[in-house]
């Protein structure tokens, strides 16, 4: 039977492809809307680009995850009421943003210390300090959109509510128990 | 055929079946939803729903790779947002986004049932044949806007 706990990956699995797929799209819209659809994607590779896609969709999943146990943790009811879930997409926007900003630092690690061999080992602290930096810096950027996304979190909690308030005609509404 | 035709050839055969078994899923869900052979069976019909989440959160991932794929392969013939082309992209996109949000409501709201000790279930089927019926029409708009798209009837 679908039950709570058949809806406990399922809510992981939804809200991080929607996260994925609905930021994917705003991006596709906003260069669309620039006229600079054609040369961005022409700087692509297919089989790049649909690995970078999975990366992106693998890494907001955990990001996810990491916003679904802090609620849990914290014993919020993410889902109860509108504008409460917004810590915890702040927190799984910024941890998105690190996690995206690590796998582009690491390729640009691979295709620097490739051709340098041992030589490479040099450049080490500078790397450690980007690193820092370009974390904190992800970290912020992943959490503004994070906010972003638990304003939209809001509406769609609106939407089914004001259903499930029409459908349960009364009965007093339950309060979720999130993944673990 | 070479490489680059074969590719695409397969990236827009993905997208289209993606896009049909989105479509066919979501009219079954609907159609189950509002059958009355499945009236006294609500876990039933809400195990379908269910089913049907899982399968489209995949498809809809391996849909936008492929759409934002095929995007990239047309080349020349992706043309700017002042043209009737780049307008009919424009509406599509946005449609996109609207599936989105209310696909995100619908599992919600599943969750919210599911967890539920008691709901009217008659009225429950109702949202959930609305919500499907909504869905699917939606997908074949954006199927029609699709198609216009890529045969140049913009």
């Amino acid at each position: 039977m679908a039950g709570t706990d058949g809806m406990r990956g399922l809510r992981a699995w939804s809200l991080a492809t929607f996260r994925t797929t609905s930021f994917m799209t705003a991006a596709v819209l906003t260069l669309h809307l620039r006229g600079t659809l054609p040369a961005f994607l022409h700087r692509l590779d297919t089989s790049i680009g649909f690995a970078a896609f999975v990366a992106f969709w693998v890494a907001t999943w955990v990001a996810t995850r990491i916003g679904l146990h802090m609620a849990e943790r914290d014993a919020v009811a993410a889902y109860g009421a509108p504008g409460t879930a917004i810590p915890t997409t702040i927190v799984a926007g910024g941890w998105n943003g690190v996690f995206v900003f690590a796998m582009l630092a690491l390729t640009v690690v691979a295709a620097f210390a490739q051709p340098q061999g041992v030589r490479a080992l040099a450049a080490v602290p500078v790397f450690l300090f980007g690193a820092v930096i370009g974390s904190l810096l992800a970290f912020t950027i992943g959490g503004i959109a994070g906010f972003v996304y638990g304003l939209v979190d809001a509406l769609v909690i609106l939407i089914s509510t004001a259903l499930f308030r029409w459908v349960s005609a009364g009965v007093k509404e339950p309060v979720l128990r999130l993944e673990r | 055929m070479d490489t680059f035709y074969q590719t695409w050839f397969a990236v827009r055969y993905v997208h289209v079946a993606a896009a049909a078994l989105l479509i066919g899923g979501a009219f079954t869900t609907g159609a189950l939803s509002a059958s009355d052979a499945l009236a006294s069976d609500s876990a039933g019909v809400r195990g379908v729903a269910i089913l049907y989440e899982r399968i489209f959160w995949l498809m809809t991932g391996v849909s936008v790779a492929t759409g934002i794929s095929n995007l990239g392969l047309k080349g020349e013939g992706l043309l700017g947002p002042d043209t009737t082309w780049g307008t009919a992209l424009l509406f599509k996109l946005s449609a996109v986004l609207v599936l989105l949000i209310l696909s995100l409501a619908r599992v919600d709201f599943l969750a919210r049932c599911s967890a539920a000790d008691v709901v009217d279930p008659r009225r429950e089927r109702i949202a959930l044949a609305a919500l499907y019926g909504v869905t699917a029409l939606l997908l074949l708009g954006i199927l029609w806007g699709g198609l216009g798209l890529a045969h140049g009837r913009y």
